[in-house]
């Protein structure tokens, strides 16, 4: 039986990973569900994200304090990072500050790629832009492997404590509070922008391009910004996962693990509705670790190690949802429009009086 | 001795030209690219490794066996996920979906096989290369001239297939207009299995080719994926000449160039030689999307 001790310490260690997941499904959604753009290259705003803030604010600080004394930051890892995590350990403001600066420089980054990822976006078809942004997801990835001032190369680095002010148990607890409620507020933002006229904008063009532009929209334009939009998303989820591991490593990143999950996610959960990608995010990340924790007593009866069983229940279970139900667990709602009688009410007062 | 340069080329070469003839032609029949042609390169692969490492025999015995595999997984793929899914009207997206799950499914079995039999025989299963199995005629690796020969008798073969033989004729009749096919009385689901069975077949050939080679793991498909849509690609996706073509250029841009210019001192180069089929795959699509082929009939046709 499981005590709630456990079970509270079970969803500690899920939440950051839900949170992050989330936003990733979430702009997933919003560039297919709502935008009907394929995005295979998931991987590559979000791998942008992790490694920017792997790079970037550990060699920031120790350029500020001069910590590094000409030694190169990834030969010399080991000895400079605890300087690091000193430093911020005795400066809490400065801690924060480097902290909300490496997830909006995550984001940006993001953004930059995301706006690489639009050049194939307007103006290739399905599958070949399909294609090309699978190609396109693996190319960050593998420079980021074998070159070596960027993230360490094959070592990876550690990303900089920058909670370090707070003590050990309770670090924990405001890292997984940061991580869900950005989460959370990504969440309401997506609600809210796919709510808005730019949301049923973006379902109009995936719904008929053409008609959107003889109505006069920018397809091109809109299409971009949401890509845009999305990639920042992706970035910042990039940063939550390299906080929540506190390293960052180019093997850790996959075509797999960032790219087809998500898309597993959004599936499942039901495209074009973020209410259904929430619920499929904690479908698939309740099941995944319940495996995990179970390990033990199924490993006691099967010949080969449990993980690989992850594999085929997930497709297994993806194949049967896209079978019998297309439309995912919650499928898309109805576009909200305005009451007959409110809509009346409107007409009256726009006509001139006489 | 020959040069281990040009070994390289050529079995990467052949590996990829026949694993892209595959996926043009699986490409042809649905219009939708196979994410998980890959994993039919990976079972091919693994029929070879089981062999050789379990019963300690050469793998050029069980070729056969990693073809036929290669072909009854595509078949399967085929059958149980691709053809049901379409004939429910799934859109290209939700297809492509459809083929990653496979390929991520193939991945879980071919682990869970190699995790078995590595535990039941203690043998290594995962990141071996059987280059100690192989031959040499005269101190030229069996294996180059295998993937010289293989990918000159499938042109050939092909060559002849489909032009000269009523099945073949039939095959391109049904890719280049179902329903006129249909209306002749051509079985055109029985020719679209037929020529997925044609592309594992070639994928699996290439797997043992690829295992006497390179290092095996449960992700090498997969991960040679980008090279494969490469030399498709590059071929311009519906042509399976140009495919085959591309195959070979691909090859030599990944071995042989980088190599070059290592030679000249830039040996860094060597380590992002995975990036080039990426590479290739993205400037070929944003540039000229229907391949060399459409170029050299473009440079004909101003010749005229």
């Amino acid at each position: 039986m499981i005590s709630p001790d456990q079970l509270i310490r079970f969803l500690l260690d899920l939440a950051p990973w839900i949170a992050a997941y989330l936003v990733i499904s979430l702009s997933l959604n919003l560039e297919y569900g709502f935008g009907g753009i394929p995005n295979f290259g998931k991987v590559l705003c979000v791998s942008g994200g992790a490694f920017l803030v792997g790079a970037l604010p550990g060699q920031l600080i120790a350029a500020l304090y001069n910590l590094g004394e000409g030694l190169n930051y990834f030969d010399n890892h080991a000895q400079i990072m605890p300087r690091i995590n000193d430093i911020l350990a005795r400066e809490p403001l400065f801690s924060t500050l480097i902290l909300i600066f490496s997830l909006i420089a995550a984001m940006l980054a993001g953004a930059g790629l995301g706006l690489v990822s639009s050049i194939p976006a307007v103006r290739l078809k399905e599958e070949y832009l399909a294609m090309t942004l699978l190609a396109m997801g693996e190319i960050l990835i593998l420079i980021g492997d074998n070159y070596k001032n960027l993230i360490g190369g094959t070592l990876g680095v550690f990303v900089p404590s920058f909670l370090g002010w707070i003590p050990v148990p309770t670090r924990n607890y405001v890292l997984t509070a940061l991580l869900v409620g950005l989460a959370f507020l990504v969440f309401i933002f997506v609600e809210l922008l796919t709510k808005s006229p730019y949301g049923r904008l973006l379902k109009s063009i995936r719904d008929d391009e053409v008609l959107a532009q003889a109505l006069g929209r920018d397809v091109v334009s809109v299409k971009r910004k949401t890509i845009i939009l999305a990639g920042a998303l992706a970035g910042l989820a990039g940063a939550m996962l390299a906080l929540t591991t506190g390293a960052v490593n180019a093997k850790n990143y996959s075509r797999t693990n960032h790219t087809f999950i998500p898309w597993v996610m959004v599936l499942v959960g039901g495209a074009a509705n973020n209410w259904g990608t929430a619920l499929g995010v904690l479908i698939f990340m309740a099941s995944s670790r319940l495996i995990d924790v179970f390990k033990r007593e199924l490993q006691l009866y099967l010949p080969f190690d449990v993980v690989w069983l992850t594999p085929l229940l997930l497709s297994t279970t993806l194949l049967i949802v896209m079978f019998f139900r297309p439309s995912g667990v919650i499928p898309e709602s109805k576009t909200q429009t305005l009451k007959p009688r409110e809509l009346d009410r409107l007409k009256n007062r726009l006509k001139p009086a006489s | 001795m020959i040069d281990p340069a040009i070994v390289n080329t050529l079995v990467f070469s052949g590996i990829a030209a026949m694993s892209s003839v595959g996926l043009t032609l699986t490409y042809l029949t649905t219009r939708v690219p196979n994410f998980a042609h890959g994993s039919f390169l990976t079972t091919g692969a693994y029929m070879a490794v089981y062999w050789a490492q379990i019963l300690h025999r050469s793998p050029y015995e069980v070729l056969w066996a990693s073809a036929l595999l290669g072909g009854l997984v595509s078949v399967a793929q085929y059958r149980i996920v691709l053809n049901p899914l379409r004939k429910r009207g799934a859109s290209p997206t939700y297809q492509m979906i459809a083929t990653l799950t496979v390929a991520f499914f193939i991945f879980g079995v071919m682990s869970i096989l190699a995790d078995y039999f590595g535990k039941t025989y203690k043998v290594r299963t995962n990141y071996i290369a059987l280059r100690s199995f192989d031959l040499e005629i005269e101190s030229i690796p069996l294996v180059m001239l295998l993937s010289l020969a293989s990918v000159i008798l499938s042109t050939i073969l092909l060559y002849i297939f489909l032009n000269k033989t009523r099945t073949g004729v039939a095959l391109r009749a049904s890719i280049e207009n179902p329903d006129l096919a249909q209306v002749l009385g051509i079985n055109i689901e029985r020719m679209y299995m037929l020529a997925w069975f044609i592309a594992g077949l070639l994928g699996g050939f290439s797997g043992l080719i690829y295992a006497m080679w390179l290092p095996v793991t449960t992700t090498a498909g997969d991960d040679f994926l980008p090279t494969i849509f490469a030399s498709s690609i590059l071929g311009g996706l519906s042509s399976i000449f140009g495919s085959l073509a591309g195959g070979v250029m691909v090859g030599a841009a990944n071995s042989l160039i980088p190599q070059m210019i290592a030679a000249l001192g830039f040996t860094e180069i060597i380590q992002y030689r995975p990036i080039i089929p990426l590479l290739i795959m993205s400037i070929v699509l944003l540039t000229i999307p229907q391949g060399i082929t459409s170029i050299t009939l473009r440079w004909v046709r101003a010749a005229r």
